[in-house]
């Protein structure tokens, strides 16, 4: 009778552990590829939407943030990729992507981009958040099919753009944003400009120098050809930057530099690029 | 006894007298211009042992060559690395030789001076500042990896279509 007195308390002992034991995911260093609920962005919310890669010209390779072996892939026409996924060109490559039904980006050569998130939601409308971090790239946003709110963010400023197209670029001389048609806000923490077709803007006098000084996402990565935790943080935060506008379509603008009811600054874009100069 | 510095063997150059440091130093193998771009934009300066291996890249599509004095040898054999330098794998990168190297490699047409003179560290830094292919800086500064990387592209581009590209990376259709 004792024995078996023992035998049910053993039981019931056992029972109550595995209740009381939920199977976690091993903890790692690196993010959930979610962020946390309370910081969760609008941009995750909806259905996702499929990155197709339409060509693809010399070098260039992708790896998913998602992908514990950590392997970058070679990309080919034809792959289909997934959020937080980040491409990288080579020199003389060029790697065109269409995302969703929407827009279209183009990837120069030297250049690596990271797509944080691609989401459609209420109203057909598509959320897109890329990170650039070196290079650049042409993106063009069609507006026919919907609304869209359409991000690209570098280690400068934030753009977004909204039915429209032109290129973006930083390197090491700073960020530059050529507006080819429609209209894209250039966002950066000294203010914001908007920059139409046939216009031109940067962010503003950063010289070179100064950007190996100062704590750039750039200068975080991971030297051994991976992707860093700083990277994926910011991809996981959709694309990171230093700036955040949110142009909605409607004609209306919010700003997280402002507060709701401001309007934002429309100013003139920035002087060309080209600009003649006495040897 | 024939004694070998723990930096490895100083090679003697070839006509020009410079001299060779750390020549057997090598890079990671089968390294692809987009890995090479990735990994170099991240370091805060520049070896000139990854500075050979990317302008070997930039001519030749791809490095194949073992060590760092191989890389040197090729690219002395076509006038981009100057005979007389001293060369050391794990040196930093200057702006000068980055400058120089530049444009040796895509034979840019240059100003008065140069056409006089012939190529020289400053005046070949102040032709590619003029170009804006580098920016700011004296001959003696450490060239950062993106620096590198934007400089690196931006003569592709040159040597493909004869022109630099913008901040923004477009170049005239």
């Amino acid at each position: 009778m004792r024995h078996v007195i023992c035998l049910i308390l053993v039981m019931f002992l056992t029972a109550a552990v595995w209740a009381d034991d939920p199977q976690t995911e091993p903890s790692t260093d690196t993010p959930a590829a979610a962020p946390a609920e309370g910081d969760q962005p609008a941009a995750d919310e909806g259905m996702k939407l499929p990155v197709t890669v339409v060509s693809v010209t010399g070098a260039a390779q992708h790896k998913s943030v998602a992908d514990e072996t950590g392997q970058w892939l070679p990309l080919a026409a034809g792959d289909e990729l997934s959020e937080l996924t980040v491409i990288r060109t080579g020199l003389g490559a060029q790697v065109v992507l269409r995302l969703g039904d929407r827009s279209e980006i183009t990837i120069r050569s030297a250049t690596k981009i990271g797509i944080a998130s691609l989401r459609q939601g209420a109203g057909r409308k598509v959320t897109a958040r890329v990170g650039l971090k070196y290079g650049s790239i042409h993106a063009k946003v069609d507006s026919s099919q919907g609304p869209n709110d359409f991000q690209i963010h570098t280690p400068v400023a934030a753009l977004s753009v909204r039915g429209t197209g032109g290129d973006v670029g930083f390197s090491h001389q700073g960020m530059g944003v050529n507006g080819t048609e429609g209209t894209w806000n250039n966002n950066t923490p000294g203010g914001d400009t908007d920059v139409g077709a046939g216009e031109t803007s940067d962010e503003d006098g950063t010289p070179s120098g100064d950007l190996d000084d100062e704590d750039r996402d750039t200068q975080n990565g991971d030297p051994h050809g991976g992707t860093s935790d700083e990277e994926e943080n910011n991809l996981n935060q959709n694309g990171g930057g230093r700036g955040g506008f949110d142009f909605n379509g409607n004609g209306e603008s919010e700003s997280e530099w402002n507060t709701p009811g401001e309007t934002t600054s429309s100013g003139s874009s920035g002087s060309s690029e080209n600009g003649n100069k006495e040897r | 006894m024939l004694r070998v510095g723990a930096a490895g063997l100083v090679l003697a150059g070839g006509c020009g007298g410079g001299m060779v440091s750390n020549g057997q130093a090598t890079l990671v193998a089968d390294e692809d211009s987009a890995a090479f771009l990735d990994r170099i934009s991240s370091q805060t300066s520049v070896s000139e042992n990854d500075a050979m291996r990317g302008l070997v890249i930039l001519l030749d599509g791809e490095d194949s060559h073992q060590t760092f004095g191989q890389r040197v040898e090729a690219l002395r054999s076509r006038q981009v690395v100057s005979a007389d330098w001293n060369v050391d794998a794990s040196g930093p990168l200057t702006r000068g030789r980055l400058a120089y190297m530049i444009y040796q490699a895509t034979k840019m047409p240059g100003g008065v001076i140069l056409a006089l003179t012939g190529p020289s560290q400053r005046y070949c830094l102040r032709e590619l500042q003029y170009r804006k292919v580098m920016g700011e800086g004296s001959v003696f500064t450490p060239v950062s990896g993106l620096e590198f990387v934007g400089v690196l592209n931006s003569a592709d581009t040159y040597i493909r279509t004869g022109q630099v590209p913008d901040k923004a990376g477009q170049i005239d259709d």
